[in-house]
């Protein structure tokens, strides 16, 4: 195992990242499912960056033989990945807001057609 | 003459200054709503003072979403027609009566205004007349209506029909560019629409909140979302 500082650096991020979850997730922040997802992913980068040769393996089996490349890829997917959720689960709470705000509206005028305004 | 029961909606955000014009021009015949979408001048109070319904909404939710909000509201009441006008004083709510003609010549389900078929249609600013046309082509493409201006903000619908498809209004996604996903879901539930001419108007005060441009894309981003939450709610119900 060599270790460069790019390792100790990518090491140090992963386990700040993990405490931070750990630590939202103390504080009722985020939930489980969505703290043991990012968990892993940080531990998988962690482990990625201790050692090298895992990703050498993995990127072979995804015909990649650049080590960089794979992971660039892989990240530009799950990053994209999550973008498409996000944006689909904005727009849905965006439609719910005002669907409320109009609920809420609509509950506070009375309308009678047989009177003016 | 029959006289239908009408009542005119129109989502207003910071018209305090437009909103006098286009209100002392409404026959007292009819009923007006006035959604207050979250402004931050003296709208509701103007409007309020005009006898209008004042329909205040908690936050700027957007022009369509505000409008969908009056809809729903007048719904509650025994209408027969619903128009919507614009509150920037573009639309002359005199040609109102052009409308409701409309109804009592024929079928129609809904009846949109045409700026392109209005006789001052000349006078408009040059990108106006060469972009209106190839939204509404794309609109009428997609839709399947033949249409000349599907941008217009002055349109009437039969509360009768509406009734029978309200869900749609429960249903609208797109919270600031109405016009492309009201064509899209009218033409999904079948209704008819036809138009009458209107004439053009610039606004009496104050700058539009959109430009012509971003309205295309608006407009294109509200037709994506529409036709995806359409195939979303087909396979839902599979």
């Amino acid at each position: 195992m060599k270790i460069t500082p790019i390792t100790i650096f990518f090491f140090l991020c992963s386990m700040a990242a993990v405490f931070n979850i750990i630590t939202r997730f103390r504080r009722n922040l985020t939930g489980l499912r969505s703290a043991v997802t990012w968990i892993i992913v940080w531990l998988l980068i962690s482990l990625g960056a201790i050692f090298p040769w895992m990703v050498d393996g993995i990127s072979r089996i995804g015909m990649m033989k650049d080590r960089m490349l794979f992971i660039l890829v892989v990240a530009n997917f799950v990053l994209f990945a999550l973008l498409f959720n996000l944006t689909f689960r904005v727009e849905r709470l965006q439609r719910n807001l005002t669907r409320t705000i109009q609920d809420l509206a609509l509950a506070n005028i009375q309308i009678d057609s047989s009177s003016e305004g | 003459m029959i006289m239908e029961k009408v009542i005119v909606v129109i989502a207003a955000f910071n018209e305090e200054k437009n909103l006098p014009g286009v209100l002392e021009k409404i026959s007292p015949d009819y009923a007006v709503i006035v959604v207050d979408d979250g402004s931050t001048d003296k709208t509701a109070l103007v409007a309020r003072n005009f006898g209008a319904w004042v329909m205040p909404i908690a936050c700027n939710i957007g022009q369509g979403a505000a409008l969908v909000a009056g809809f729903r509201a007048a719904l509650k009441g025994d209408w027969d027609v619903i128009v919507e006008i614009d509150g920037d004083g573009q639309h002359d709510p005199t040609e109102i009566p052009l409308f409701l003609n409309k109804f009592r010549e024929s079928n129609a389900d809904v009846v949109v205004g045409s700026r392109i078929l209005g006789s001052n249609y000349k006078e408009a600013p040059f990108l106006r007349k060469t972009m209106l046309p190839l939204y509404t082509w794309f609109i009428g493409w997609i839709s399947g209506y033949r249409i000349t201006d599907a941008m217009c903000g002055f349109r009437a619908f039969r509360v009768q029909s509406i009734r029978q498809v309200d869900h749609i209004l429960l249903d609208m996604i797109e919270p600031q560019y109405l016009a492309a996903e009201l064509f899209l879901r009218f033409s999904s539930e079948g209704l008819k629409v036809l138009e009458v001419p209107i004439h053009l108007r610039e606004r009496s005060s104050g700058k539009s909140y959109k430009g012509l441009f971003r309205y295309g894309i608006g407009i294109l981003i509200a037709i994506f979302k529409t036709i995806l939450d359409k195939r979303r709610r087909k396979e839902a119900r599979r």
